[in-house]
């Protein structure tokens, strides 16, 4: 019997990904275990890999569909082996309400079938029209008219992904870099393919339309909930660090591996953490998650936004160790290809903008986080001590969190527990 | 331009007044409608300016009356009949179909027939089975006859003054239900020409095509929908024959869903002959959606008030047939 393809579910929270790209043509012979599909969630990108061997037998979904979770999306079996008229949804293990729900939803949306294969089809007139004057046929086309008829917007979804897909690889490649939506573009090359020349045409014009997707999406998504749900607070102090950046250039001399300040600051707030249990918590619906494990989220550019890969048990781990471990998950989160265990809900988040000499901001909380610890620039301060005015350096840490679940005094505590550390640099070398 | 704000009523008296004083050949006649004013009050002030000569009581024969404005329009006056409740053409529907609908036809085009039939029509008075039809239907399809339902005291006044200069015979359905609604009428001179359908509301979502009491509930719909981000265009046929076919088209070309709303009963009604002419034109490749057609149901209309309300279309049955077409 033919074998399903799901769309997998990679995370807890995980309930639809696209379909980036298959890697397979219908017929094409698969192997157990090879990479069938790519998927992008909203955390990752992941190659998929073939659940069984044979041969690919059909795809339900195209290129850049977005698909629900756990829903079939294509079948392997044995050459021209017949896939099952309805789509059935396989058991499930797991069996919590959210799952649940995920089911419920699916069965009600079960995929739509495609148009048959016979010289007549049910289309909108309009429908009609737009698909004999682009010499579409019906097969292309999933319907989903109320009547199983073929409507404008199938048509039109249809004509969008064939533009979206005929692009030179490099007018693409230019098109991803800049964040250019490639349907709004025309192509000028055969058969309207998109090229590079057009790309550069559209980059261009200076106002244009990009559909909110992928990262940024993601990012719109965490910040509107976290503005519109979290009530911050964002508490500021300085740090004196004149005596950590000596030890650090005393550290950095014998070791081809550098340690950045901020290697410094995540483990500064991993110890401070694990002395303030309290401030180690997060707010699901009614209940207050209290973390076991401390993992450190840091922030990361990239060109089309923000993500945040976590350093898993940075309590546990040496300074040398989160250097190298920040090194690693930051480069594989600018590749966009860091893994799910990288891109988990972590303790809370660092944000560094101490490189571009941002003196003071009130960082956002990175939902569904409680707090999010904003690092500013080392700055050069006249302080007295000893009755003596000398030069000290100085960082300013702007702590932001959520005022429902953390209070003032104890976010005060675990801000003045950070600084502590980082007056104390060789005890972070524990 | 100035204007004033008036009635239904008062617009349709005004029109005939002006008429009247500019040409001594328009005169009116009908049943009450001298120093009673008509049955709907249309006519008050009327007897007291113009005199019994030019605002005649008739005795309760619509036969005769039709008869009578028939042969004065053939010799050169410009009659105007009001006959009390549409539902009574059926009386006089000899007069009309056999002879006004067909003399110009039978004599080589000779005479002229500069008559207008104004009639009260529409449902939703509590005025029972006989004295409630919209029968435009019947009427439409006489080749010969002109057919105006106007939905705004500003489209009645300028088209009832069309129909008075035309010199064909205009049937001219008046909305029982709309006379005392009120509405802006400039108060320089004007005219509408018949054929003419008016987009009373501009949209790009769907097309909502209806005339007479149905454009207002129509416009209550739209106005629902919007809230939704449901953009839809609502065309007022304002007469039906003529029919503006090419206003029509063009708004289903923008729009690629088509509702049709009549207060008359579904079956065989004038919402059939506009979804047919769309589905012959052009308009046909544009849809991207059945056209949907409200009607009242096939029953005479109730005299039970919920039940004459339940019977025609309402504002909520409207949005349900939009969002139908667009889902």
């Amino acid at each position: 019997m033919a074998k399903e393809i799901f769309m997998p579910k990679t995370g807890m929270d995980m309930t639809e990904g696209k379909l980036i790209k298959w890697f397979k043509n219908v017929g094409d012979t698969v192997t157990a275990g090879e990479d069938l599909f790519e998927i992008e969630t909203d955390k990752i990108t992941m190659q998929v890999e073939a659940p069984a061997s044979g041969t690919l037998l059909c795809k339900l979904r195209n290129d850049r569909d977005v698909v629900p979770v756990v829903t079939v999306i294509g079948y392997i079996g044995k050459k021209g082996e017949k896939i099952p008229e309805k789509q059935t949804l396989l058991t499930i293990n797991n069996t919590n309400t959210s799952e649940k729900n995920d089911l419920n939803f699916i069965l009600k949306k079960s995929i739509p079938k495609k148009t048959p294969k016979s010289s007549y089809f049910m289309a909108t007139p309009l429908a009609k029209k737009i698909m004999k004057e682009k010499e579409i046929s019906p097969e292309n086309i999933v319907p989903t008219g109320s009547y199983g008829e073929i409507k404008f917007s199938d048509v039109q979804k249809y004509i969008d992904l064939k533009n979206s897909c005929d692009i030179s690889p490099l007018a693409k490649k230019i098109a991803e870099y800049n964040n250019i939506e490639i349907t709004n573009i025309h192509g000028s090359g055969y058969k309207g393919k998109i090229l590079k020349e057009d790309v550069l045409k559209e980059i261009e014009n200076k106002t244009r339309r990009v559909k909110i997707s992928g990262i940024r999406k993601v990012i719109f998504n965490k910040m509107s909930k976290s503005n519109s749900e979290i009530p911050p607070v964002t508490q500021s102090l300085s740090a004196d660090v004149t005596e950590l950046l000596e030890f650090r250039k005393e550290l950095n001399k014998d070791i081809s591996h550098k340690i950045t300040i901020n290697d410094f600051i995540v483990k500064a707030v991993a110890k401070a953490l694990e002395r303030c249990p309290f401030i180690n918590i997060r707010l699901d619906g009614d209940y207050i998650i209290k973390n076991k494990e401390i993992n450190l989220g840091i922030a990361v550019s990239l060109n089309e936004g923000i993500v945040v890969p976590v350093i898993k048990d940075a309590n546990k781990l040496s300074l040398y160790d989160i250097s190298l471990e920040s090194k690693r998950v930051s480069e594989s989160g600018r590749r966009d290809r860091f893994n799910a265990k990288d891109a988990l809900v972590s303790s809370m988040t660092i944000t560094n903008l101490g490189m571009f000499g941002i003196e003071d901001f009130t960082p956002i909380i990175n939902y569904p986080e409680a707090s999010i610890l904003g690092v500013c620039t080392v700055k050069d301060e006249l302080s007295l001590i000893n009755n003596n005015v000398c030069v000290r350096k100085k960082i300013k840490l702007c702590y932001t969190y959520d005022h429902r679940i953390i209070d003032g005094v104890p976010a005060a505590k675990f801000l003045c527990e950070i600084k502590k550390e980082l007056e104390n640099p060789h005890n972070l070398l524990n | 331009m100035s204007k004033s704000e008036i009635t239904y009523a008062n617009a349709i008296n005004q029109a005939i007044s002006e008429e009247m004083r500019k040409d001594d050949t328009v005169f009116m006649l009908g049943e009450d409608i001298g120093v009673y004013g008509g049955a709907f009050g249309v006519s008050v002030g009327m007897v007291e300016e113009f005199s019994e000569k030019r605002i005649i009581d008739t005795p309760i024969s619509e036969t005769a009356i039709v008869g009578l404005a028939i042969g004065a329009a053939m010799n050169g006056m410009r009659p105007i009949v009001e006959i009390m409740f549409s539902d009574f053409i059926t009386v006089c529907f000899d007069m009309i179909v056999n002879q006004a609908a067909k003399i110009k036809y039978m004599f080589g085009g000779v005479p002229k027939l500069p008559f207008v039939l104004r009639t009260a029509a529409g449902c939703g008075t509590g005025a029972a089975a006989q004295h409630s039809q919209s029968l435009e239907a019947l009427l439409c399809h006489i080749p010969g006859l002109k057919v105006v339902v106007p939905s705004t005291p500003y489209d009645a006044k300028g088209l009832l003054k069309a129909a008075i200069h035309d010199n064909n015979p205009v049937i001219f359905l008046e909305q029982k239900k709309l006379y005392r609604t009120k509405g802006f009428v400039p108060d320089e001179d004007y005219e509408i020409e018949l054929g003419k359908a008016d987009i009373k509301r501009e949209g790009s979502d769907a097309t909502i095509i209806t005339y007479g009491r149905m454009v207002l509930t129509s416009l209550a719909a739209a106005e629902t929908l919007s809230k939704e981000g449901i953009n839809v265009e609502v065309i007022d046929l304002r007469t039906l024959i003529p029919l503006d076919k090419e206003t029509l088209i063009e708004s289903i070309k923008k729009t690629k869903h088509c509702i049709i709303v009549h207060e008359a009963v579904k079956t065989g009604g004038f919402g059939a002959e506009i979804s047919a002419m769309l589905t012959e034109s052009e308009a046909f490749f544009y849809l991207d959606a059945p056209i949907i057609r409200l009607g009242a149901y096939d029953i005479p209309v109730p005299f039970s008030p919920i039940l004459e309300q339940a019977a025609v279309p309402d504002e909520e049955k409207i949005c349900e047939a939009v969002r139908k077409s667009l889902s």
